[in-house]
């Protein structure tokens, strides 16, 4: 479908078949969380086998893979790990399963069907940076996911795959589940470590505080997404260099696509990263728009993503120099080309618009979100969510002035790169594309209530009073 | 305050489990809000003597998160995700007709006969599933503007899903 293109955005053309390797007995059917069945499906049997290595050697594995985070920022794995440096307080590792970004819902499913890949994972890890101690931070609304993470656990020390002396190495650490409560913030890493000290969840200043430097309790702390630890046992499993064949150059491995909203069939789908299109994804693997509807847009990597219109040509290069030419149907997925177009793949939470959406509507749902999660501590983000939803309600209500698009820009462009946290990228990187594509939309230009125009538009001053 | 061994001893296991003791008052928190309902200046009292802290200290926390509460709700809480993908399904829809069909008029209050709260949350990490809502901590997903008079029809008779 769409342009011609300069650059094949699949190369390998051929039937699009899903390719499981985390999700691999995720929905099999008589595959269960019971530590047996795992067993029985080659369990813990990675875990035995590198904890005859050293430690330095699987972290070389996982360099060697290339992995990149999978939780949001898609930093690469080994190299957050080399950051550690040798002292003498002890190592801290923590699994993020806050999974909170909105569209995304690929740790649930992990947590939910295969509790023991994921323990497996962070026992590697573990091993692999020396830990001290493992916790796995869950969501607390998540909380039969956390009794299924507990118990697993239980299981797995009783058979000495946690614990003392795991697998009767001189290796001993155990893993501690602890229930956040509620708040999208404590998905910040750093929000997260004072959260798992026992405090409000306000995100840390960095630097200094670099959990591999200053993390929790003041140690080294490694933070990873549960996908990437689920990573690690596969790469430890085939080795880092032939891991690294799976998907693309910098992109490697595969990755869980969680995509919602409105197509025939949402879902979770795991491919190699850059193996196929955004436009095969939704088109071939989720069937498509419901009947008589268009494609309006797509948000690509979870809700603080800049959102992608269809009909948009992204022209640019690629890291290496290679130019593209790609309609939004056109784009691979994979870190890389989603940042190439100005977005990210960030949580591979992927969110499909039809023309049956009103996209005031979904700037309203957006700013109201992010508004009641700004965890208060800087101004911009505070003040500027606030403002950002209080506008965008009112442009809901019909009161729509002319001049709104830039008042909505001019507040997203004073919060960006000014907050502790990227939660200020997460309201300002919506608004700025959303307002900077649809513009004509909120205006009422093409939108079915031609009313909700204003022929005048007031003073900043009146819309000020106004609010 | 009452407090049974068994709670007592899972307190102790909460705050060996962590390096630092401080780091178990988030689990403590749980522990009494799943027994209480609600987190009451008693339990903040004794919790801030367990944990060597100030009571204002535990309270700053309560009041950060939003799951936990001060006061008592409805025996049947619902937390309705209202973030994007479960709106683009009409959540905010469903959203009145159970707070029509259960009796309560305002978000976040309870029904006259003590058995409803209704209010909204963020993304519940089931998205290709919604409109989705947490019912007293179980997911009941794909409740629909279509089911939720029988979702509501059920639930006064205590069936849950
Ligand atoms: C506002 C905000 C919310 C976040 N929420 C999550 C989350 O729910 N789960 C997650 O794994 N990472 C989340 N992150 C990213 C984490 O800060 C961190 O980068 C990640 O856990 C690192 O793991 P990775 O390297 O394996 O991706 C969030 C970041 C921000 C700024
Ligand atoms: S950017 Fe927002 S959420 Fe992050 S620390 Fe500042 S106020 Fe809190
Ligand atoms: S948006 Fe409702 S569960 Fe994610």
């Amino acid at each position: 479908m769409g342009f011609s293109k300069i650059l094949p955005a699949n190369p390998h053309h051929m039937a699009i078949v899903e390719r499981r390797v985390l999700l691999k007995h995720v929905d099999e059917p008589g595959y269960v969380t019971g530590l047996e069945c795992y067993l029985n499906h080659e369990g813990y049997e990675v875990l035995k086998k590198s904890l005859l290595r050293k430690p330095e050697e699987l972290r070389q594995e996982v360099v060697n893979s290339g992995v990149r985070g999978r939780g949001g920022a898609g930093f690469p794995t080994g190299v957050k790990w080399n950051f550690l440096k040798k002292s003498d307080k002890p190592i801290f590792l923590i699994c993020n399963a806050d999974e909170s970004e909105p569209g995304t819902f690929k740790d649930r499913q992990i947590i939910h069907k295969d509790p023991h890949q994921l323990i497996e994972g962070i026992m590697l890890a573990a091993y692999a940076i020396q830990a001290k101690q493992a916790f796995i931070y869950i969501r607390g609304e998540m909380a039969e996911g956390a009794d299924l993470l507990e118990s697993a656990i239980r299981e797995a020390k009783n058979k000495q795959f946690v614990g003392q002396n795991i697998c009767g190495s001189s290796y001993s650490c155990d893993i501690t589940v602890h229930r956040g409560a509620g708040c999208y913030i404590c998905g910040e890493e750093t929000g997260l470590i004072e959260s798992l000290e026992g405090k409000r969840g306000y995100p840390r200043i960095k630097p200094p505080y670099f959990p591999a430097n200053l993390g929790l309790y003041g140690c080294p702390t490694i933070v990873n997404n549960v996908e990437t630890l689920c990573q690690v046992k596969h790469i430890l499993d085939v080795g880092g260099k032939e891991y690294a064949k799976i998907g693309t150059p910098n992109n490697t491995g595969t990755r869980i696509w969680c995509v919602s909203g409105m197509v025939k069939k949402p879902g979770y789908y795991e491919f190699p990263c850059g193996s196929l299109t955004l436009g095969e994804l939704i088109f071939d693997v989720c069937g498509g728009m419901f009947s008589g509807r268009n494609l309006k847009a797509v948000i690509p990597g979870g809700l603080s993503s800049k959102i992608l219109k269809a009909g948009e040509i992204f022209r640019g290069s690629l890291k290496d120099g290679t130019p593209f030419e790609w309609s939004l149907t056109d784009i691979p997925l994979d870190y890389d080309s989603l940042t190439a177009v100005g977005s990210m793949s960030g949580s591979g939470g992927i969110i499909v618009l039809d023309n049956s959406v009103d996209m005031l509507r979904v700037i309203a749902n957006i700013c109201d979100f992010y508004a009641h999660e700004s965890c208060g501590q800087c101004t911009p983000c505070r003040e500027g969510s606030l403002w950002l939803k209080k506008i965008t309600a009112r442009m809901l209500n019909g009161q729509i002035f002319n001049t709104d698009p830039d008042l909505l820009l001019s507040i997203a462009n004073q919060i960006e790169g000014k907050t502790i946290c990227a939660h200020g990228e997460g309201i300002a990187w919506p608004v700025q594309s959303l307002v900077s594509k649809f513009k004509d939309e909120f205006l009422g230009e093409t939108l079915l209530i031609p009313q909700k125009r204003l022929p005048q538009a007031p003073s900043e001053k009146e819309i000020l009073a106004r609010l | 305050m009452e407090i049974s061994t068994n709670t007592l001893q899972q307190i102790e296991d909460a705050i060996n489990s962590y390096p630092e003791p401080k780091s178990a008052l988030l689990k403590i928190l749980h522990l009494f809000q799943q027994k209480d309902g609600y987190i009451s200046q008693e339990t903040i009292d004794w919790i801030s003597k367990k944990l060597s802290m100030e009571p204002l200290n535990v309270l700053e926390v309560i009041t950060f998160y939003p799951i936990f509460r001060t006061k008592p709700v409805g025996r049947f809480l619902l937390k309705i995700c209202h973030t994007l993908s479960c709106e683009l399904q009409n959540s905010s829809e469903v959203c009145k007709i159970l707070q029509k069909e259960l009796n309560c008029p305002e978000l976040g209050g309870t029904s006259l006969d003590g058995l409803f709260t209704i209010e909204y949350c963020g993304c519940l990490a089931n998205c290709d599933k919604g409109p989705n809502i947490l019912l007293n901590g179980k997911l009941c997903q794909e409740i629909t503007p279509e089911n939720a008079k029988t979702f509501a029809f059920n639930l006064k008779r205590g069936i849950v899903p």
